[in-house]
C-alpha cells in the first residue's frame, strides 16, 4: 500500500448544538413539540409569571414574553448546557448569584455532566442518581427545592441537548 | 427516510467520516492524535475497525476490514461489510483480528457496565488469541450512573476490571475529564475514556 503523509488534525470535529433542535426536527416529517418545552410553558403560565429572562446556548423559542435584564425578571429559566458542565460548587455559586438578582428560578441541569470533573463526591447522598441529584440541591442551597423531572433512563432520544433533563424550581427564602 | 436525510444523520454521528472527505482528495491523510496513538501500537496482521467511519484510515492502515451497521456506507464506500448486529461480526470474521478498533461508538452509547460488557464479549470472537482491542468511549453518554456518589476514575477503572473478567488484559488507559471551566470534556472527537487491552483466550 501506498501510504500518504498523515496530517494530525487538531480541530474538535465534535460540532456543538446550537441548531441542535432544528436538526432533530428535520428528521420527522411529521409537526412536533418537544414535551419538555410544553411543560415548561405550562409551568410559566399556571404560576403567573410574565417577564422571563432566559439563560439558553441553543435554539428554543419558548412561547412566552422574555426579557434581557435580568433585574426586571419574576423568573430565570436555565437550559444552557454549560451550567451543567461547571464544578458542583460553581454550579451552586452561580444558582444563589442567580437568585440574588431574581428569587424565582427554573433550573433545567443536563444529569450527564454533573461533577464534570469527576472528584466531587458526596457519599451521604442517595444511591438514586435522580434523587441524588435533587438531594444534593436541597442540602447545597439550604431552600426547598421542587422537582419537576421526568424519571427515566436517558438512552439518547429524549432531547436532553436540547433541553437537559433535570428541572428544579427554585425560590429564595 | 430520503437519501439526503439518511446521509445528514449519518454525518451528525460519525464525525470521522469528516475526516475521509478531506483525505481522499489530498495528497495527504488527516487523523487525530489518537488515531496517530494506535497507528503507533497495532501489531502485524489483520485490523477491524467498527462503526466510526473507520474507512478514514484505509491509506494508513494494511489489512483493515471496515465494519459498518449502516447501510447507506456503502454508497460511497463499497468495501465496508456492513453487519445489522454486533454477532455478525464473530460469524463473518471468527478468530480474525489481530488488532480491533472501536472509538466512540455511537451505538455502544447509553449502556451500563453489564450492557458495554454484553457487547464486547461480540466483538471478541472476532479476535484472534493476543489480538489487541482499542476502545474509546465518553463518561457523558454512558448511562446510568451516580455521577454524584461514585469516584469517575473508580468507576472507569471498575469498567476496565469488568472487561478483564471477560478474557482481556488491560495495558494502558487513559481518563480525562473536563475542569469544571464550561466546557466539554477533553477529546469530544475520540472519547475521554481509552483504553487498551490485549484479548486472551
Amino acid at each position: 500500500m501506498k501510504k500518504k503523509n498523515k496530517v494530525i488534525e487538531q480541530r474538535n470535529l465534535y460540532k456543538w448544538h446550537k441548531s441542535w433542535n432544528r436538526l432533530q426536527k428535520s428528521f420527522f416529517t411529521e409537526e412536533y413539540e418537544l414535551y419538555e418545552k410544553i411543560k415548561i410553558e405550562n409551568f410559566v403560565r399556571e404560576h403567573g409569571f410574565k417577564k422571563i429572562f432566559h439563560i439558553k446556548d441553543n435554539y428554543i423559542d419558548f412561547n412566552f414574553r422574555t426579557v434581557s435584564n435580568i433585574k426586571e425578571a419574576d423568573l430565570v429559566i436555565i437550559t444552557d448546557q454549560k451550567f451543567s458542565r461547571a464544578t458542583c460548587k460553581k454550579i451552586i455559586d452561580n444558582i444563589n448569584d442567580l437568585l440574588d438578582q431574581c428569587p424565582n428560578l427554573f433550573l433545567c441541569l443536563n444529569r450527564h455532566y454533573l461533577n464534570i470533573t469527576g472528584t466531587e463526591i458526596d457519599k451521604s447522598l442517595p444511591d438514586d442518581y435522580e434523587q441524588a441529584i435533587h438531594a444534593w440541591l436541597e442540602k447545597s442551597l439550604g431552600v426547598p427545592v421542587e422537582n419537576y423531572s421526568e424519571k427515566f433512563i436517558d438512552d439518547g432520544r429524549y432531547f436532553t441537548w436540547v433541553i437537559p433533563d433535570q428541572k428544579f424550581y427554585i425560590r429564595k427564602k | 427516510m430520503d437519501f439526503k436525510r439518511s446521509y445528514v444523520g449519518y454525518r451528525t454521528d460519525k464525525i470521522k467520516h469528516e475526516l475521509w472527505l478531506k483525505s481522499r482528495k489530498s495528497n495527504e491523510t488527516y487523523i487525530t492524535q489518537y488515531d496517530e496513538y494506535i497507528l503507533e501500537n497495532l501489531q502485524a496482521g489483520n485490523t477491524g475497525i467498527f462503526e466510526n467511519a473507520g474507512y478514514f484510515l484505509e491509506d494508513c492502515i494494511d489489512n483493515l476490514k471496515v465494519i459498518e451497521q449502516d447501510e447507506i456506507v456503502k454508497t460511497f464506500y463499497p468495501k465496508a461489510t456492513i453487519v445489522k448486529t454486533r454477532d455478525q461480526i464473530g460469524d463473518l470474521f471468527p478468530d480474525y483480528f489481530d488488532n480491533f478498533i472501536v472509538q466512540k461508538n455511537p451505538s455502544d452509547r447509553w449502556v451500563d457496565e453489564r450492557g458495554l460488557c454484553k457487547y464486547i464479549n461480540e466483538y471478541k470472537k472476532a479476535m484472534k488469541n493476543g489480538c489487541l482491542f482499542f476502545y474509546s468511549m465518553r463518561d457523558t453518554q454512558f448511562s446510568p450512573w451516580n455521577r454524584l456518589k461514585i469516584n469517575h476514575y473508580e468507576m472507569f477503572i471498575g469498567l476496565a476490571k469488568k472487561i478483564e473478567s471477560l478474557g482481556f488484559k488491560c495495558l494502558e488507559s487513559q481518563m480525562d475529564f473536563a475542569n469544571g471551566d464550561g466546557n466539554e470534556n477533553p477529546d469530544t472527537t475520540n472519547g475521554n475514556i481509552k483504553y487498551l487491552f490485549r484479548c486472551i483466550k
